[in-house]
């Protein structure tokens, strides 16, 4: 019943109490958004820390909801400024990055990326990863809302709060660095 | 979603994430979250009234001043029984009692019962 139903129409019917309506919604993005967090933080108890609070302020926004905006748009734009919120509390230098502070295109690669630690995680999942760990952290955002959240240029530019040439810029970034670290992959 | 020319995305990336992303929530998390979510729309019970929510106190501190008024009126005011039970039987009594000394005609049919008639007739009595 609810299958043909919109995000946004799932959403307010939720907003009109229909908890099945958010059941159905939350079936849709849980792995998404529990995926894009995961990678997007690399800390596994952080994820779920964030991927409650997200579901959480969703569920307390309901009843002033209006579809201003693609669903998927505003829950990950939820996602983002929870993100760099904790960036705030605990990283300075992240927050810089999404703020504009420092070019992030000029930093060097993260620890991770080095040859002794590729060697330990040597399994797909394990290489993705680490490849993903590399990159900046506007660049993996701006990847993870492109793959795991399937949001087009427009929209990661909405959820990040950004230009679309500069979500274009560090997609693109993003992708000729993962594939030049997963080009024995591909 | 490559759904414009200068999208830099590239297919064969795209593949290669889907086949190697991994993790779930919790299922912990998702009872939590979906129980979070289906006490959010609840329907809440309307609150009540300020008076009904009131009620219980106004009705003890009535009860309270109503107890401290009726104190402070007995300690004032108390009945007349509790002074003196022999005075009971008739209120006016006293005023009786005052017209007696003053009362210059003898012959009044109230003398014979006051004590205070009786001395005069022994006077006119014969002594031995």
């Amino acid at each position: 019943m609810h299958d043909d139903l919109s995000d946004e129409r799932l959403m307010l019917a939720y907003r009109d109490g229909d908890t099945a309506s958010f059941e159905a919604l939350y079936a849709r993005y849980r792995s998404r958004l529990y995926r894009h967090l995961a990678h997007q933080c690399g800390d596994a108890r952080l994820a779920e820390e964030f991927y409650q609070d997200i579901w959480l302020k969703v569920i307390n926004a309901r009843a002033d909801y209006e579809p201003l905006a693609k669903f998927s748009t505003w829950l990950y734009r939820i996602a983002h400024h929870r993100l760099i919120d904790h960036y705030r509390q605990h990283a300075r230098n992240g927050a810089d990055l999404f703020d504009g502070g420092i070019d992030p295109d000029e930093l060097p690669a993260a620890d991770s990326a080095n040859p002794a630690r590729q060697f330990e995680r040597s399994d797909l999942a394990s290489r993705l990863t680490l490849a993903l760990e590399a990159l900046p952290a506007p660049q993996r955002e701006a990847f993870l809302l492109a793959e795991e959240g399937g949001l087009s240029l427009e929209d990661i530019a909405a959820a990040t709060a950004t230009g679309r040439e500069t979500v274009k810029s560090r997609l693109r970034y993003a992708v000729g660095k993962l594939r030049h670290s997963l080009q024995d992959l591909l | 979603m490559n759904d414009t020319p200068d999208d830099p995305r590239d297919p064969k990336l795209s593949r290669l994430y889907r086949k190697a992303s991994q993790g779930e929530p919790p299922p912990a998390l998702d009872a939590a979250i979906l129980a979070a979510a289906r006490t959010a729309a609840a329907p809440q019970r309307p609150p009540r009234p300020w008076w009904r929510r009131l009620q219980a106190p106004f009705a003890l501190a009535a009860s309270v001043v109503l107890a401290v008024i009726l104190t402070v009126t007995m300690e004032r005011n108390p009945p007349a029984e509790f002074d003196s039970p022999a005075s009971a039987p008739g209120k006016e009594r006293p005023a009786a009692e005052q017209k007696a000394p003053a009362g210059p005609d003898v012959g009044s049919s109230a003398l014979p019962a006051s004590p205070a008639a009786a001395p005069p007739e022994r006077k006119d009595a014969p002594r031995q």
